[in-house]
């Protein structure tokens, strides 16, 4: 019976196809909408997650997330030094500066600066070039993305040749040379991230009259973090936080404290709303179309249990091909956009919150539509 | 009551002061009114009368797909009343046969995917299934087309696939409603032939409502129905005979 079941939707081409459309929209926007959402949230943190020696970042005690650059005197970087059981604690700038590309257009970027003589705080994976090179004059490391995305392209948007090693732009009206190419991705507004030296922003920045954004601190082999925290904010008056508490601390002001959550969660209810209303609306029209011939099973003999278990597995195998296209396109844009400037990252929880939608859906649509089949008396078969 | 002819101690069907109404209160209408029939088994009973004299709410309560009010109804020598809805489920799943005015084929299934539909309902696994519809279709004519689908048949041809189906799990009793009223004269003559043929052979209780007088010289007997309880009953015509030893 099962199988005659699948007979009865698949042979309706029309609704089937309507069915599949809708449930595979749906399922493509409730894992498309978090796949990005979380990708841009992956990017919040990963100026943070990407440092991996670093045990502390000391900062300002108003600072609310990574990008959130509140200037410290450079005289706490030696304050936090002499803290004990702090091994070592280097000085850290982020912040932004106006590039200027050759066509005379402006980019707003991302700018870091990391400790000279260590490079700690520096890219976690480098793509063309050396970090060390850094040291040569007028150096800075440019993410790959922007620079063959953002940084290669006219005003007009029209493409040009890609920044490489060897390249050269402006950054506030002062010549950097690109002596590296760096693998992390564009920031949250896709801004493009470069790298140089803490005393080279010195010298890019010349204008600004404090530049320590962080400091950045390991800690001594078997020391109290905990400790170290609360000495740090009582003997200095900053904010201490180990990295899964900052790193914490700026996701949950995106996911609170902006309206990202809200539009991407908003975007992907709608989305639900309509792409199972469509599925909902079709299914329950099947079943009305089909309501007669149910009712002929029933009279035949055709338990309601049973006429429930066929519309159950009609929807369900619907719902499953409809949730295997959707991931599939998703998957497919994951690909396409994988290295490039949108943030996107698909993960079984996605993938599985994706697929509970579809089967609460699913569900939810065969108990609807099974309603007037089980309502129906067998004798209404004699009634034409 | 209206016994059956000859005598037959074989009672497919014993009905004894069935009522049935609709509705409540006021608005409260009788559809059988005290009626005692007994059908017995190889009997074709048509039952005839003006519409709104309870024909249909008779086969349905007989087909165990409408509970009656008061009264016995005995079918296959279950009384009615004493049965669960599971196991009414059961017995229309088991013994009855249904044929349709509108032939009422699942028109996405394919002419051995409807006929197997009682089949499977019993539990026999979809390839025997599948083989005896192709087996009953080629019976009635149809072997060639077994997997058309409905929409490709004739008015004619479409119904003996109902037929197909109605006898293909060898029910005991075969309920039809109004089995030639889309059907031409020759047609509906075809119809009849082949169901007396087919479900008779076994010995089968076949009870046919028709407003349709050209066939009721394949009955066995005629009940004529008004208001709610059986006015007439009476033999089939000499023709009757005729036909049934025509029978291919």
């Amino acid at each position: 019976m099962f199988r005659l079941a699948l007979t009865m939707l698949i042979n309706e081409r029309g609704k089937y196809l309507g069915i599949i459309a809708a449930l595979s929209f749906t399922a493509l926007m409730m894992a498309q909408q978090p796949a990005i959402f979380l990708g841009m949230l992956s990017r919040a943190t990963a100026l943070i997650d990407d440092i991996p020696s670093v045990d502390l970042w000391v900062m300002d005690p108003n600072v609310q997330y990574s990008d959130d650059s509140k200037p410290l005197q450079d005289a706490q970087l030696y304050r936090v030094k002499g803290i004990a059981g702090v091994e070592w604690a280097v000085p850290f700038f982020s912040g932004s500066i106006q590039a200027r590309l050759p066509d005379g257009n402006f980019r707003n970027c991302i700018f870091y600066g990391i400790d000279d003589a260590t490079f700690i705080g520096g890219p976690a994976k480098m793509v063309e070039g050396r970090i060390t090179d850094l040291r040569l004059s007028d150096g800075v490391i440019v993410d790959a993305v922007s620079a063959r995305g953002v940084l290669a392209q006219t005003a007009t948007g029209e493409q040009r040749a890609p920044l490489g090693v060897g390249s050269t732009m402006e950054l506030n009206d002062l010549r950097a040379s690109i002596v590296g190419l760096h693998g992390g991705a564009p920031n949250v507004q896709s801004q493009p991230i470069i790298y140089t030296t803490y005393n080279r922003v010195k010298f890019f920045k010349s204008s600004d009259r404090k530049l320590l954004s962080f400091i950045l601190v390991k800690l001594q082999p078997g020391v109290d973090a905990a400790k170290v925290v609360h000495d740090i904010r009582r003997y200095t008056g900053l904010a201490a936080y180990t990295k899964a508490e900052f790193s914490a601390m700026s996701s949950n002001y995106f996911l609170f404290r902006t309206g990202i959550f809200l539009n991407f969660g908003t975007s992907a209810l709608i989305s639900f709303l309509i792409g199972g209303s469509i599925a909902a609306q079709t299914f329950y029209n099947f079943t009305l179309d089909h309501l007669r011939y149910f009712g002929v099973l029933k009279a035949m003999g055709a338990s309601s249990r049973l006429l429930f278990a066929m519309i159950a597995l009609q929807m369900l195998s619907a719902g499953a091909i409809g949730f295997g296209v959707g991931i599939g396109v998703v998957t497919f844009f994951g690909v396409v956009v994988q290295g490039n400037t949108i943030a996107f990252n698909l993960n079984y929880w996605i993938v599985g919150g994706a697929a509970f939608a579809i089967l609460l859906l699913s569900l939810g649509t065969a108990v609807l539509s099974s309603r007037p089949v089980r309502r129906l008396e067998p004798a209404a078969v004699f009634r034409g | 009551m209206t016994a059956m002819p000859g005598g037959s101690q074989e009672v497919a069907v014993q009905c004894r002061g069935l009522t049935k109404s609709f509705g409540a209160g006021e608005a409260r209408v009788p559809a059988l009114r005290g009626l005692d029939l007994d059908i017995g088994y190889g009997e074709m009973v048509m039952l005839v009368g003006p519409s709104g004299c309870g024909k249909t709410t008779l086969i349905s309560i007989i087909a165990a797909v409408l509970d009656h009010d008061a009264g016995l109804c005995r079918v296959l020598g279950q009384d009615l009343k004493t049965l669960t809805a599971a196991d009414k489920v059961l017995l229309r799943r088991k013994a009855v046969g249904f044929v349709f005015q509108a032939f009422n084929l699942i028109p996405t299934l394919t002419l051995a995917d409807n006929v197997s539909v009682p089949l499977l309902l019993n539990g026999v696994g979809r390839t025997v299934a599948r083989r005896r519809a192709a087996e009953i279709l080629e019976r009635l004519g149809l072997g060639t087309r077994a997997e058309a689908l409905p929409s490709e048949l004739s008015g004619g041809q479409q119904q003996r696939v109902a037929i197909a189906r109605a006898l293909v799990h060898s029910p005991r009793i075969v309920v039809c409603d109004e089995p030639t009223s889309a059907l031409d004269a020759r047609t509906g003559d075809t119809v009849l032939h082949l169901l007396r043929e087919v479900a008779l052979q076994e010995n089968r209780a076949l009870v046919i409502v028709t407003h349709d007088n050209r066939i009721l010289k394949y009955a066995d007997r005629i009940i004529e129905m008004s208001d709610g309880v059986i006015t007439q009953s009476a033999a089939g015509q000499p023709a009757v005979a005729d036909a049934r030893s025509n029978l291919p």
